[in-house]
């Protein structure tokens, strides 16, 4: 039984929370964009979708978990080696702009669960 | 994992490339000195980075993997003094030689630029976390 409004906060509050995290991914990235042999790391959305998609069904409350990583621990993937000499991997422009447009997917999830929440406050009579 | 790690990792990357402005500042201030403490000309000196955890014991996997930055040592480059002939210069030696800095004022010049461009990526990141928490911020209004 779908609950007003709970399945689409549930959502958001899985895609904020990697986005989050991908924010501080790419945080460290851009912080050691001069430090020597560090590799670039990446959450990748498509990681994330299939492993919700793939979750199995529990029919019984004894059933563990199974298929699909948990969305609240993502996979860190290694990028390549850097071709730098000093072994670094890390284009400063392209993650500027990954971590701008992570961002801003993350405050437009931030406004569309403002407005969920202002449609359940209406619902119950307090908007 | 929130809003304050990603200002940590961010804060960590601005003192690394402060540190790497001040000891370009400082190559470029003695880019003439003759005479050391320890003995002949300075030599020009290096910054070395290292990737640092940032994770608390009891941490995510996600926080385990996550790197600051941090400054390990501060380097002597190796590479020769240059010597020129100024024979009647106090440090010079009986050939009438001098030797001057390893610095080069293009050399560090470039490095400057490149170390406050890293300097303002950093700053971004943390104006963008900014905003991300003032839309969090707005969600409860």
């Amino acid at each position: 039984m779908p609950s007003f409004g709970g399945e689409a906060i549930n959502a958001l509050q899985t895609s904020m929370r990697f986005r989050m995290a991908r924010e501080s991914v790419l945080a460290a990235n851009i912080a050691n964009a001069d430090t020597p042999g560090y590799r670039r790391r990446d959450l990748s959305f498509e990681g994330v979708l299939s492993s919700t998609r793939t979750q199995m069904e529990r029919t019984h409350s004894g059933h563990l978990a199974a298929g699909g990583g948990d969305v609240s621990r993502p996979r860190v993937e290694l990028g390549p080696r850097g071709t730098r000499p000093d072994g670094n991997g890390v284009d400063l422009d392209q993650e500027l702009v990954a971590a701008n447009r992570n961002a801003g997917a993350f405050i437009d999830q931030a406004n569309v669960l403002a407005r969920v929440s202002a449609l359940v406050r209406t619902a119950i009579g307090q908007g | 994992m929130d809003m304050s790690d990603i200002m940590d990792i961010a804060t960590s990357g601005l003192r690394a490339q402060r540190t790497r402005m001040t000891v370009t500042a400082s190559n470029i201030a003695n880019a003439q000195t003759t005479r050391t403490e320890e003995g002949g000309p300075y030599r020009r000196r290096d910054p070395v980075f290292n990737a640092s955890r940032v994770a608390q014991p009891f941490a995510s996997q996600l926080e385990q993997k996550l790197r600051s930055v941090s400054v390990s040592r501060i380097a002597e480059d190796p590479r020769e003094p240059v010597t020129r002939y100024l024979p009647h210069h106090p440090d010079s030696n009986e050939d009438g030689y001098v030797e001057f800095p390893n610095v080069n004022l293009v050399e560090e010049q470039a490095n400057l630029v490149s170390a406050s461009r890293s300097f303002q990526a950093n700053l971004l990141v943390m104006a963008k976390v900014k905003s991300m928490s003032e839309a969090l911020l707005r969600v409860g209004q």
